[in-house]
């Protein structure tokens, strides 16, 4: 069951006009535009390739999200997936892993395209990196989607999202943004322990959150 | 057999249900009158669940409801087949091919078949939400103004649907202004006024 609400989703994400190409494009144009304003030094790359990447992650995770649920309400069928007997946590489940890997694909690409132009980041760290950022799409994502829906009945929630969102994820960037630099500069990740628990409670919390509370917030 | 027991919600200080009990067993054909604003609509979401009530309780005894609201109930991205294909997913559902093609010609859709829903004229959507239900497997099927947009044909092909849908045991609860087109085949009316039901 699970499986087929994720294929639903990544079904709807390729279909839809506000796709993931323009998505990407934005990130990286936003990452490349970043780069080259500022002068050429690797310690400059890898900070601002870190300050800059999870803040666009951040931007383009909120920006999935809400396309997702508007896509669901803005021709009605809304109502017609939320009262189906598929247990709701379930669509929950499968929106998480969905957009986590969407994201993932992004932070890829981003990362290929980025390792062209910079000797900031080798083609062997990317493995590691993709992991962290995996952890820390669970926590942004899941994080996102309960407050999206907390605030979807309000009519400004297209402020009002990102005004909650945004405080309750910077400790989340900023760990990310740590344990990113230590591995681009090859440091022994063991010192970012506490950061890597940071991530892993984020991520345990979105997803018991949203696993509890989904029915409750889908509902008007 | 649904039954639904002092059902009340409102909005702010405004009170539209209040106190509703109501009971409808399958292979009815039920139509649900009453004013612009009079709580039609908030009846259907509320026996639906997607809607929190201030009080009551709905019981389905069991059976499987299906709830298509007043819009198009579309991802508009999607042709009719892929539209169709997710909505079956999330109910767990395999699709019937008989069926689809059967109401597919019957519905006047198969021109269309090709083509993403958002190009779809009002009518078109009108009849594909219709053509949603017939795919899907229910007991009760609770639906929004059914014959808004509707041309006299396609009206007098929902008539006959909603006749056969019945004869399978089936009950549909619907909301509707055309009453008169309609009355001769429901087995109810029941009208939503200052709150309560009345039933007619």
């Amino acid at each position: 069951m699970l499986m087929n609400l994720i294929k639903n989703e990544f079904l709807l994400e390729m279909k839809s006009s506000n796709n993931l190409f323009y998505m990407t494009f934005f990130s990286l144009s936003c990452l490349m535009l970043s780069v080259f304003s500022f002068p050429p030094s690797e310690l400059n790359e890898i900070i601002i390739l870190s300050g800059f990447f999870w803040i666009i992650i951040a931007l383009v995770s909120i920006k999935l999200i809400e396309n997702s649920f508007v896509r669901e309400k803005e021709m009605g069928i809304y109502d017609l997936i939320y009262t189906s007997p598929t247990e709701n946590y379930l669509i929950f489940l499968a929106k998480l892993v969905t957009f986590s890997l969407i994201l993932l694909g992004v932070q890829l690409f981003i990362f290929m395209i980025y390792s062209l132009i910079s000797t900031a980041i080798e083609i062997d760290l990317i493995f590691k990196i993709l992991m962290l950022c995996l952890l820390s799409n669970v926590g942004l994502i899941g994080l996102g989607i309960i407050i999206y829906l907390m605030t979807s009945l309000n009519s400004t929630r297209s402020f009002l999202f990102p005004l909650i969102l945004f405080p309750i994820i910077v400790p989340l960037l900023i760990q990310s943004s740590n344990i990113f630099i230590a591995l681009c500069l090859g440091k022994e990740i063991s010192f970012y322990g506490e950061s890597l628990l940071l991530l892993s409670t984020f991520a345990l919390m979105a997803v018991i959150l949203g696993i509890n509370f989904f029915e409750r917030l889908i509902k008007y | 057999m649904l039954q639904i027991t002092n059902l009340s919600k409102s909005f702010s200080d405004t009170k539209v249900l209040d106190d509703i009990s109501y009971t409808v067993d399958l292979g009815k054909l039920v139509a649900l009158l009453g004013k612009n604003g009079s709580g039609k609509t908030t009846f259907l979401k509320c026996i639906s669940n997607i809607m929190n009530i201030d009080s009551g309780n709905i019981n389905y005894n069991g059976s499987d409801f299906l709830f298509l609201n007043d819009k198009a109930n579309i991802f508009s991205d999607l042709t009719i087949l892929n539209n169709l294909k997710c909505i079956l997913r999330s109910y767990n559902q395999n699709l019937n091919i008989d069926i689809y093609n059967q109401y597919l010609h019957l519905l006047g859709l198969k021109d269309l078949e090709n083509l993403p829903l958002k190009y779809f004229s009002r009518g078109n959507l009108q009849r594909n939400k219709l053509f949603i239900a017939l795919n899907l497997s229910w007991d009760y099927l609770l639906i929004d103004e059914p014959f808004t947009n509707l041309d006299d044909n396609a009206q007098a092909v929902f008539k006959d649907i909603f006749i056969d849908l019945k004869s399978k045991n089936k009950t549909i609860i619907f909301s509707t202004h055309n009453f008169n087109y309609i009355s001769d085949i429901c087995d109810e009316s029941i009208k939503i006024k200052e709150g309560g039901v009345l039933r007619c």
